[in-house]
């Protein structure tokens, strides 16, 4: 489906019909200068630190909530990575791209 | 060649701008007196059309041509002589010379464009005299001339014109200095010797004419003006030796005679024009001398002669002539301000002589002579410190504004108005005052009337005529600000104040006051505007009942019924209409401010007594009733007094309620609305029952608007007034669901809901369900409706309604942007009712999930009761056992 969300250019599979109460976690990377811009669902996150703060309460909740991340084109591959391993790390189990609509 | 010898054009006097007779060939003789006569009848554009269609032919002779190009140039010099609008008049004059030079270019070496270039040069000297004296008569008298710099245009075209001449006289010279040729064609294309010099007197004369025009551009006695007229008058000695019948003649002798009184030698000019018999002259020669021996005794003061003259009379063998009307003007002039100066009862009756010829130039005369008398009147009378006369400066006004001459008009005006002030004669100043604005007003000038009638109502403050000036002051500055709102609004404003706070009793006062109320409506200053509304209602009201009882008769009770009267344009129903929309919209956005309360309860009594006044005043009008419901409703809900609000109310709904029938529709619907919203507060129901079968009576689309209003604000009153009035309003719009389609699209929506929120609080929960079941599917994208419609399912205690619940909240969370309001809600009830369906695990996450992203859950009021549901999710989860505890909203 597309994302209906402000940020989310992209498509992502389906949601499994026990988890869609659940928000879905859409994590925004957007490139500001020499920095990267993080926002979870809109609001945004200081730091790293606050966002592996964030997640770790989710993931203590459950883990497979879904959980999409939309980096801009700006963003560099490693900053992107960084946030992927995060989840992994945390436990996620269920972690998408925001894949651009056009393609 | 035989009749070419004198065939120039030949000044048979001096007269206005030396009109000239002309000696043609036999076959052209015809064309210049038909010329002529369409010129003396004024048919300027036919005389101009005869010459160019006549030029465009190419059969003409090179003399035939040249004729007619010369009276094509005497043609458009005298129409532009004769035209009021200087810029016309400039286009004239300057087509004229554009023809002379057409011809020079076309003909560059033809012995005619001696004719052309002199008829040229002729009317260019005529022109700048003309505009010299009309200047300089129109110049401020205490700028002396020498200093004016429109003198200096004048002295340029002169000098370049007396340049030309004095080229032509050089290339005259050098035909004479040719040797004689005997072969010359006798076509009549080339000139003979006779002719050459004929040709020669008359540049002389010309030359005279321009210096000694050159000459009067500086003042008298100076240098300059000496050498000039010196210089004339040298040229004219000789022309003045030519014997009596020669065309140069008699007018060559009058130059000089002018020339020499202007130069102060009286005793010569005397001479001169003695040794001319009258009897001899043509008529025109008559006139010509006639004025000439008028100016000389002015300038020599010698009265016993001015006085013969002057019983001569204007008549000359039964004709007037302009010239010697302004000639006569100059004498009764003189004479009318030595009889003021030496405060003889003569100067009414010299008085009265200027203003016969005046008004005879102004019908009969030539403008050009008529205006050269005006301004010949206004520069004495400005001039000579005699201003202190207000009828001749209203006289000079009113011809100056007759001739559109308005700045002229204005000044004498103003000057008439000093007078009367100094004289101590307020009311005739005023008068005069406002006769200038007026031209102003009709000039549409804005800012310079708002001024002249400012200055006059606040000068004259005391004076009848004031009132009027002020009224006109708002006009004009009404008009400015609509252009310029940011600048003139505010003066607008100011100028409503002053009127109001002068003349309050005033039958404009009550346009005052409505036009402030929208002032301040505009500017959001929402309870002034009511205050000014109603002010302007008092006013009406007050100045109607003024009038004397004849005069109330015919006075325009019925807001439209056309009347002379201004309060005729004044609608009591537009004022207040004005009021209901500007008193709405106080209700609607400041009626909670505390500061409010009270003004609004003052309001309302105002409102009240003249509703009382009102219908004592017109009876038959519905304007009491729907004023009371005004003051009922800031009673109401502006005051939070229900008890005045019944009684201001009871007082104007008719006697028996049954007969409310007659009424307006809206005026109907509002007001029974009105008292069953009393009656709801003060637990009233006697009358319910028939307020309820009356306005079931009214149509739906009236009663559509009422449920509007009251549905939508049922949920802000309190719960036992709210339940009253949805039984109410579920009775009278009970047939809404079976007239459903008769209402119009737009309005569905809300007017659905309001009817929802009737059905569920009138305790008709099940007739709610279906309605908003209705409603949902004929409304999928209505957000508000389908939020409805899913907690009112979320309410019932049936397990498949709650999950049909649960479906259209995630339907509608999905659907709404991520954190807005709505979405919060409809994250809620999905929590609330998994728990309600047994899935406190799921809620529990849901929230869980929320918290983490969105910490605060949508606000302080949801936030607790997100953390409520959670802590029972949790004792749930813990004790592991259903519970119904929780609420939906």
């Amino acid at each position: 489906m597309h994302l209906d969300l402000p940020g989310a250019k992209g498509a992502v599979t389906k949601v499994s019909p026990d988890l869609q109460d659940l928000t879905e976690i859409v994590i925004i990377l957007e490139a500001h200068q020499d920095t990267v811009g993080i926002s979870v669902n809109r609001r945004p996150v200081a730091s790293m630190a606050e966002l592996r703060s964030t997640l770790m309460t989710l993931g203590k909740i459950r883990l497979d909530v879904p959980i999409v991340i939309d980096p801009s084109p700006e963003v560099r591959i490693s900053r992107v990575i960084e946030v992927y391993d995060l989840c992994r790390e945390i436990g996620f189990v269920n972690i998408q791209f925001a894949t651009p609509a056009d393609r | 060649m035989k009749c070419l010898l004198p065939f120039l054009l030949l000044l048979a006097i001096p007269n206005a701008w030396g009109q000239t007779e002309r000696l043609y060939y036999p076959r052209q003789r015809e064309d210049y007196i038909f010329l002529q006569g369409l010129r003396q009848r004024h048919l300027y554009h036919l005389a101009e059309r005869y010459c160019k269609d006549k030029l465009l032919r190419d059969d003409l002779s090179l003399p035939e041509r040249a004729i007619l190009t010369s009276e094509l140039i005497v043609t458009l010099n005298e129409w532009g002589m004769e035209t009021e609008d200087s810029n016309e008049r400039q286009s004239r004059w300057q087509e004229a010379i554009s023809v002379a030079e057409a011809f020079y270019r076309r003909f560059p070496t033809s012995d005619w464009r001696f004719i052309v270039a002199l008829m040229d040069l002729k009317y260019r000297i005529t022109v700048a005299s003309a505009i010299r004296e009309e200047m300089q008569l129109g110049t401020a008298y205490t700028e002396a001339i020498s200093d004016a710099s429109f003198l200096d245009e004048i002295r340029s075209i002169l000098r370049k014109t007396i340049n030309a001449l004095k080229d032509r006289e050089a290339e005259l010279q050098e035909v004479f200095r040719r040797p004689k040729s005997g072969s010359a064609k006798d076509d009549g294309s080339v000139f003979q010797e006779q002719q050459w010099l004929s040709l020669e007197k008359h540049l002389q004369f010309e030359l005279a004419r321009g210096f000694a025009e050159l000459a009067r551009t500086y003042p008298a006695k100076s240098e300059d003006h000496t050498a000039g007229m010196v210089e004339a008058a040298r040229r004219l000695e000789v022309l003045s030796q030519l014997p009596l019948d020669h065309p140069l003649g008699v007018p060559s002798r009058l130059a000089l005679a002018r020339i020499l009184r202007e130069l102060g030698d009286g005793a010569r000019s005397t001479d001169i024009l003695k040794g001319l018999a009258e009897e001899k002259l043509s008529l025109d020669e008559r006139f010509a001398l006639r004025v000439e021996l008028i100016r000389l005794a002015l300038a020599t003061q010698q009265k016993e002669e001015l006085d013969k003259l002057l019983a001569m009379g204007r008549l000359i063998e039964g004709k007037t002539a302009p010239q010697l009307d302004n000639a006569f003007l100059e004498a009764f002039l003189e004479k009318w301000k030595n009889a003021r100066a030496n405060n003889s009862d003569e100067a009414r009756a010299w008085e009265a002589k200027i203003r016969e010829i005046l008004n005879g130039l102004r019908q009969n005369g030539p403008a050009f002579w008529a205006r050269r008398a005006e301004l010949l009147v206004t520069q004495q009378i400005a001039g000579n410190q005699v201003h202190q006369n207000i009828d001749m400066n209203v006289y000079l006004a009113e011809n100056a504004y007759r001739a559109k001459r308005w700045e002229e008009a204005l000044a004498a005006f103003d000057r008439a108005r000093k007078a009367a002030e100094q004289q101590g004669n307020p009311v005739r100043a005023l008068q005069l005052g406002l006769a200038a604005a007026a031209i102003e007003h009709e000039r549409e000038r804005h800012q310079e009337a708002w001024r002249r009638y400012q200055d006059l109502y606040r000068s004259f403050s005391d004076q009848e005529g004031a009132k009027d000036a002020a009224e006109l002051a708002i006009f004009h500055v009404g008009q400015l600000a609509k252009e310029n709102p940011t600048e003139f609004l505010p003066l607008y404003q100011q100028e409503l104040e002053n009127y109001l706070r002068m003349w309050p009793q005033s039958e404009f006062a009550c346009q005052a006051a409505l036009y402030l109320g929208k002032i301040h409506n505009h500017f959001g200053h929402r309870i002034d505007a009511a205050n000014y509304l109603l002010l302007s209602l008092e006013s009406w009201l007050q100045h109607v009942a003024s009038l004397e009882p004849q005069k109330r008769e015919s006075a325009p009770i019925a807001p439209d019924t056309p009347s002379q009267s201004q309060t005729s344009q004044y609608s009591v129903i537009q004022t207040v209409s004005e009021l209901e929309t500007v008193t709405a919209r106080i209700l609607q956005d400041e009626s909670q401010r505390p500061d409010t309360r009270q003004r609004l309860r003052e309001l309302a009594q105002r409102l009240a007594t003249w509703a009382k006044q009102a219908r004592a005043h017109a009876p038959e009008e519905d304007w009491s009733l729907r004023v009371a419901t005004i003051a009922t409703q800031l009673l109401l809900k502006g005051a939070n007094d229900p008890h005045s609000a019944d009684a201001v109310l009871e007082q104007f709904l008719p006697e028996p309620l049954d007969t409310i029938d007659h009424l307006d529709v809206t005026v109907k619907a509002r007001s029974l609305s009105l008292k069953l919203e009393c009656d709801a507060w003060l637990e009233q129901s006697n009358d319910n029952a028939q307020i309820v079968r009356l306005m079931r009576e009214i149509p739906i689309e009236a009663r559509l608007t009422v449920l509007e209003d009251l549905g939508t604000r049922l949920s802000e009153l309190p719960p036992q007034v709210r339940k009253r009035l949805a039984l109410s309003l579920a009775h009278i719009c009970e047939d809404l669901p079976k007239e459903w389609s008769s209402v119009p699209g737009p309005r569905r929506p809300q007017l659905g809901l309001a009817y929802s929120y009737v059905l569920m609080l009138s305790d008709n929960e099940s007739a709610a369900l279906s309605w908003l079941r209705q409603l949902a599917a004929e409304f999928p994208d209505a957000a508000d409706i389908q939020e409805e419609y899913a907690l009112l399912l979320a309410r019932q205690d049936r397990m498949d309604l709650r999950q049909e619940a649960l479906e259209r909240f995630r339907a509608i969370a999905q659907g709404t942007p991520e954190g807005s309001p709505r979405w919060f809600r409809a994250k809620y009830m999905t929590a609330w009712l998994l728990i309600q369906l047994g899935q406190p695990e799921r809620a529990l996450e849901m929230i869980r999930v929320l918290e983490a992203i969105h910490p605060e859950l949508g606000g302080d009021a949801l936030r607790d009761r997100f953390r409520r549901l959670r802590a029972l999710c949790e004792n749930q989860i813990t004790n592991s056992r259903p519970t119904s505890a929780g609420t939906a909203r």
